[in-house]
């Protein structure tokens, strides 16, 4: 404890580390001070998690140059385990616990203490309990981690590196898959180590939360460097201009169209479970959307948002009963095949699994909802070349030709990929699942600006997200969603942060999280 | 990423000339060991014959591969359908034409029967398969006693035994060249038309000048011995019809699609399902291809006729580029994976090396061949 706060524990000087043909950082600088919380950020692609992999031993010394200093001594990592030894534990996004394991096992993975030449199964009860309770989560020592939530086992990891007696906490996105509750029980976690003189960098998208949480915040773009700042003297605009490197008044480009018709109904939706035939994921949900219009869907994680649309484009195993109706017709919808068939087109959520083909071109991406419907048998290469040229235009997809692989597009136009296969579908209702998640800022406006040109063109929009100055800044209504039914439905100018978290999380009192933001700069 | 995407072309380029080049390798060791047995116009003939039936049943189970699937069944299957055949001319008195229709039928029954399985009862395509792997054995066991077949149709016989005569021989080849060049030249022209950059004048030239050196110089070759076999035409059939299948049709999009991620071809409106039981089909219906030309060039229906079949077919589409974890791999792949496999096959059976060997030579030049994939794989991402 005796450490000055405004002593580095951590040192990463003129680090700079080259991909075949990329270079990914270029002479960063990073340092951290004892008992900070050091908050990363910048676009995708701006170096971030290949800092983070520096550090935590996953590139290895050599692999790159410039220097790492630990505690005033210089390091050199062969592995993840010397980084783990000089105090270094990384916590990821996604979760690296074993699942079938317990959850004292997982903390004690390949240090178990020996007795005897045997595990002494005792002690790592007793310690791995020790463990959880540092962290403040009521969990027994003996469950096993697959009976856990995300969030909770998102909890046993940190416990996990702290048992290690990590001096310098990475978190990555920590908070992507965790419900406001469980952000809360983890910021909390957070300051306590502070008090600790635990060192934490916090890398995070959600640039609310670097406000609410950090000390300081440095900046990346594009590999490189761009300045640290004490977060009390920056606002948010500005850190958002670090990032992005110019003025950013367009993310939202919202425009109001003449509303038209009512096209797309649902009438008391219900979906069951799969496994569990009796539980209602979504229970007795009606809304509609009009011609002209955004409908946004807000809600927390595993409010059923999702469910409810994959649930009535007939996607999930479940039962589902209730009435679509579009344009005055009731459609009948078993599967996708149906769904595609009355002209809705899902952009589902996980994009790289679901929306895009990764390993096929954008060429047979573009075309593969519409195959039938364009070629019946056999398809025409030069037909289709043309189709998918045209979305590549006007879509502004960057490529170096439609014949390029999917994955190796960027997250932004992988999705106006997934765009472009519906609108040559011409889907008369495009469903979009956090459309703009993990897209670069800059290339969010543009997946904006298109959601605008869809409305103009006549295809009703709806749009998923947990964002929700997207949900404000992109919806003209917007519908809140909590443990499976509709809490709320009303106009954007009716609605603000506060209203929607308050219904998201079925409060009246003060809700768990609350964003300090003015919401006026997202208009 | 022009620079990345140009490098992973010429990866691939690679993968299929490492693989010509294993072969080239193979055959001239073998030429050696065999003392000059090897490479001859009567030798070659027979390899051409017996890569046949391989080469059909791997581009069957190129399709369940591709939708991220497997067949095991199709060794099992083969000889079932072969001892169908035999039986049904024997005792039922059907003709050549009948027998082979007959096990056309119930091939693709079984295929799809074993696909239903998997794709609608959601029972792994390993189980179904090993069971079919099983149980076709034990079916053919129970229907011939496990006595040979014999099988006397001349009419029959000649699909496995006959050649075409040299100067058809000359014409067929003259054709296939001129379907590859106007093919080539009408690609050319599409790419013009839809404003795409034409191919260099040395890569059409060099198009054309394989377009007509491999079917002559093939031709010329077996029609020093006995004219171009019979099952080897059937096999070049099967692989143009279903390259064309799997490149140039809604269906072969799909099972690429499926193999390459199956959410993302459900929520775009694909049967996936329907689809994924179809692949089954196919390489039940290329089984019983392939077990007619097998009884008809061995003249009989054996009990052990395609052991370890669905072995090589599975090694010869992954050696031709097929992926085990799906959506990725070319039909026409399928024939340097069989005639790789049957290379070994064939030369070691000249060596007179006892066949324990085959077993291990196999073994090794598929594992070494899946290792160069994962290379690939490695290095492209």
């Amino acid at each position: 404890m005796g450490e000055s706060r405004e002593k580095n524990i951590l040192e990463m000087n003129h680090i700079t580390k080259t991909f075949p043909g990329v270079r990914a950082l270029s002479d960063v600088c990073l340092e951290v001070r004892y008992g900070e919380v050091h908050a990363v950020c910048g676009e995708n692609g701006a170096g971030k998690s290949t800092l983070i992999k520096i550090l935590s031993g996953i590139y290895p010394r050599g692999s790159f140059d410039g220097e790492l200093i630990v505690e005033g001594v210089k390091k050199q990592f062969s592995n993840v385990r010397d980084s783990e030894d000089a105090g270094i534990a990384t916590i990821y996004q996604e979760i690296e616990l074993i699942q079938e394991l317990s959850v004292a096992e997982n903390i004690f993975l390949g240090r178990q203490p020996n007795k005897y030449c045997v595990i002494d199964w005792m002690k790592v009860r007793a310690e791995a309990q020790k463990a959880l309770e540092e962290v403040g989560i009521d969990i027994d020592a003996m469950t096993k981690v697959r009976e856990l939530g995300v969030g909770q086992q998102q909890l046993v990891e940190i416990a996990k590196a702290l048992q290690q007696n990590a001096r310098v906490l990475v978190l990555d996105e920590p908070t992507a898959s965790l419900s406001e509750g469980e952000v809360d029980i983890l910021f909390r976690i957070v300051r306590r180590l502070r008090k600790r003189n635990v060192a934490c960098i916090y890398i995070s998208h959600r640039l609310d939360e670097v406000f609410e949480l950090a000390d300081r915040v440095s900046v990346l773009r594009d590999g490189q460097y761009i300045g640290t700042k004490d977060v009390s003297c920056i606002t948010k605009d500005e850190l958002i201009q670090m990032m992005v490197g110019r003025e950013l008044k367009t993310l939202f480009p919202k425009e109001v169209f003449q509303k038209g018709s009512p096209g797309f109904e649902v009438r008391h939706l219900t979906v069951y479970d799969g496994a569990d035939k009796s539980r209602k994921i979504v229970d007795d949900v009606s809304f509609q959307a009009s011609y002209g219009e955004i409908l946004g869907i807000a809600g927390l994680v595993g409010a059923g948002r999702t469910e409810m649309i994959q649930g009535l484009i007939g996607a999930l195993p479940g039962k589902v009963t209730g009435e679509v109706i579009i344009d005055g017709e009731r459609v009948k919808i078993h599967s996708p095949i149906d769904a595609v068939r009355y002209g809705i087109g899902y952009v589902p959520e996980d994009r790289k699994g679901a929306g895009a083909v990764l390993g096929m071109s954008v060429r047979e991406n573009i075309t593969l909802a519409s195959l039938k419907k364009i070629f019946r048998t056999f398809i025409n290469g030069s037909r289709e070349t043309s189709e998918a040229d045209k979305y590549v235009s006007y879509l502004q997809i960057k490529t170096p030709s439609i014949e390029q692989k999917v994955e190796n597009l960027s997250g932004g136009n992988q999705q106006k990929v997934v765009i472009g296969k519906w609108l040559l579908t011409d889907s008369r209702v495009l469903i979009l699942d956090e459309p703009s998640r993990g897209i670069d800022i800059a290339v969010k406006a543009e997946i904006y600006k298109i959601m605008n040109e869809l409305v103009k063109k006549g295809v009703i929009v709806i749009m998923i997200s947990s964002e929700l100055p997207e949900i404000l800044g992109m919806s003209d209504r917007i519908i809140v969603m909590r443990e499976g039914r509709i809490a709320v439905c009303a106009g954007r100018d009716e609605m603000n942060q506060e209203i929607i978290m308050k219904y998201a999380t079925g409060s009246a009192e003060e809700p768990a999280y609350t964003p300090q933001e003015d919401r006026s700069e997202h208009k | 990423m022009t620079k990345e995407k140009q490098k992973r072309r010429n990866l691939n380029q690679m993968r299929s000339f490492t693989m010509i080049l294993v072969f080239i390798v193979l055959a001239f060791f073998l030429h050696i060991l065999t003392k000059g047995l090897f490479i001859t116009e009567r030798n070659m003939s027979n390899l051409v014959r017996q890569m046949a039936t391989t080469s059909i049943l791997a581009a069957g189970v190129f399709f369940p591969i591709v939708t991220k699937n497997i067949d095991m069944s199709v060794g099992s299957m083969m000889g079932l359908l072969g001892g169908i055949c035999a039986l049904s001319q024997l005792k039922w008195g059907l003709g050549a034409a009948g027998s082979v229709l007959l096990v056309l039928v119930i091939g693709i029954l079984l295929g799809t029967f074993q696909g239903a399985l998997i794709a609608y009862a959601e029972i792994p395509a390993f189980i179904v398969t090993l069971g079919g792997y099983l149980a076709w054995r034990g079916v053919l066991y129970l229907i011939t006693g496990s006595k040979a077949v014999a099988v006397t149709n001349e009419v029959f016989t000649n699909i496995g035994r006959a050649n075409l005569t040299p100067a058809a021989g000359w014409i067929l080849a003259a054709i296939v060249s001129a379907v590859f060049i106007l093919s080539a030249f009408y690609k050319q022209k599409a790419r013009k038309r839809n404003g795409l950059k034409p191919m260099p004048q040395w890569k059409v030239i060099a198009t054309i000048a394989v377009s007509l050196v491999v079917p002559f110089g093939v031709t010329w070759y077996l029609n020093l011995y006995e004219g171009l076999p019979f099952p080897f035409l059937i096999m070049l059939a099967v692989v143009a019809i279903f390259t064309l299948v799997a490149e140039k049709t809604t269906y072969g999009r799909s099972v690429y699609a499926i193999g390459g991620s199956i959410e993302a071809a459900r929520y775009s409106g694909i049967p996936a399902r329907r689809n994924v039981m179809f692949a089954f089909s196919i390489s039940g219906g290329l089984a019983a291809v392939a077990s007619v030309v097998l009884t008809a060039r061995i003249n009989s229906a054996t009990p052990s006729a395609g052991v370890m079949g669905e072995m090589d077919a599975i090694a010869a589409a992954v050696i031709g580029g097929a992926s085990l974890s799906g959506g990725v791999g070319k039909v026409p792949g399928v024939i340097i994976g069989a005639l790789i496999m049957s290379s070994i096959d064939n030369g070691m059976s000249l060596m007179n090396v006892d066949s324990s060997w085959q077993y291990v030579i196999k073994g090794i030049v598929l594992v070494g061949a899946v290792f160069i994939d994962v290379i690939g794989n490695k290095k492209s991402s």
